[in-house]
């Protein structure tokens, strides 16, 4: 599981690096966890709501801007747990070639946009149409 | 230097950076956030998670200051010609396309609140767009683009209609 995780995190990577550069550089490894993260997210706000809990309690009642900067401090927490969770080291020992790269690219669209699909038929179902 | 935390980082990162661009050399982010590294944990290599994640963060710190650089690089070293901006086109728009997509997190957890706190067709098109945006897009045109009418309110009037 977290060899096919570390997979989806160097195709997304990989998508983001430009030819100058490495897929192993520091920012385009946060951003290929940025999908891992994006995709953890669904999954446990999906969970929080089939247990009848409010993911989004904490936002409850705010601003645009204040959500949004509530958010990227969460998020700015949630990085460094995913970074001990999926270290650099771990993830330079994995090599792929550009096909597998982007299989696991198209891989990561097509989970993180089922995820959403069932995140939206979950709120739809528990919460009903406005 | 002990430590090795963010702050560490960005600062060695920045002195390096001003060794480099004095000495005109304009050095890679490899070379910063080895350095930065090398601060963090006294050369050696991370030994446990704990470690492991200081350096990172180190590292961070490091890439932001030779971001800080390369910005102020054109600016400070001789070569801008009368009308040019004082930015090294390449690399911000290196760097755009990578923050866009770290604001795109942003953009698809607040997508995801509105659709549950008004769940419409709207909503679930609004979070579709903002998880395509950000699986997707990394021209800095198409994300400056993205970012006028997410700013302007465009895509949030145009998914209030649904």
């Amino acid at each position: 599981m977290k060899q096919f995780c570390i997979k989806l995190i160097l195709g997304f990577a990989n998508y983001f690096t430009r030819k100058d550069e490495s897929i192993y550089d520091t920012f385009n490894l946060i951003v290929g966890r940025n999908a891992i993260i994006v995709m953890f997210f669904f999954l446990l706000v999906t969970i929080l709501i089939l247990l009848g809990f409010n993911p989004f309690y904490f936002l409850e009642g705010k601003e645009k801007l204040e959500r949004m900067g509530i958010i990227f401090v969460v998020y700015l927490i949630t990085l460094p747990i995913f970074m001990i969770i999926f270290p650099s080291n771990e993830i330079m020992a994995v090599e792929m070639v550009e096909k597998e790269l982007k299989y696991y690219y198209i891989l990561n669209a097509i989970i993180l946009f089922s995820l959403v699909i069932i995140f939206a038929l979950v709120t739809f179902i528990k919460k009903g149409f406005l | 230097m002990q430590g090795g935390n963010f702050y560490d980082g960005f600062r060695q990162g920045i002195i390096v950076a001003a060794f480099n661009h004095l000495q005109h050399e304009g050095n890679g982010t490899e070379d910063v956030v080895a350095e930065a590294e090398a601060s963090s944990d006294g050369g050696g290599d991370p030994k446990g998670p704990k470690q492991k994640v200081l350096s990172e963060t180190a590292k961070v710190g490091g890439a932001l200051a030779d971001v800080v650089e390369n910005v102020a690089e054109k600016g400070t070293d001789g070569t801008l010609k009368a009308g040019e901006l004082p930015v090294n086109w390449g690399k911000v728009s290196k760097i755009a396309s990578k923050g866009g997509n770290l604001l795109g997190v942003v953009s698809v957890v607040d997508a995801a609140f509105d659709l549950y706190d008004k769940p419409s067709w709207g909503g679930l098109g609004k979070v579709i767009y903002e998880t395509a945006g950000f699986i997707a897009i990394k021209n800095p045109y198409v994300l400056g683009a993205k970012v006028f009418v997410d700013i302007t309110g465009i895509s949030d009037w145009t998914f209030s209609k649904f």
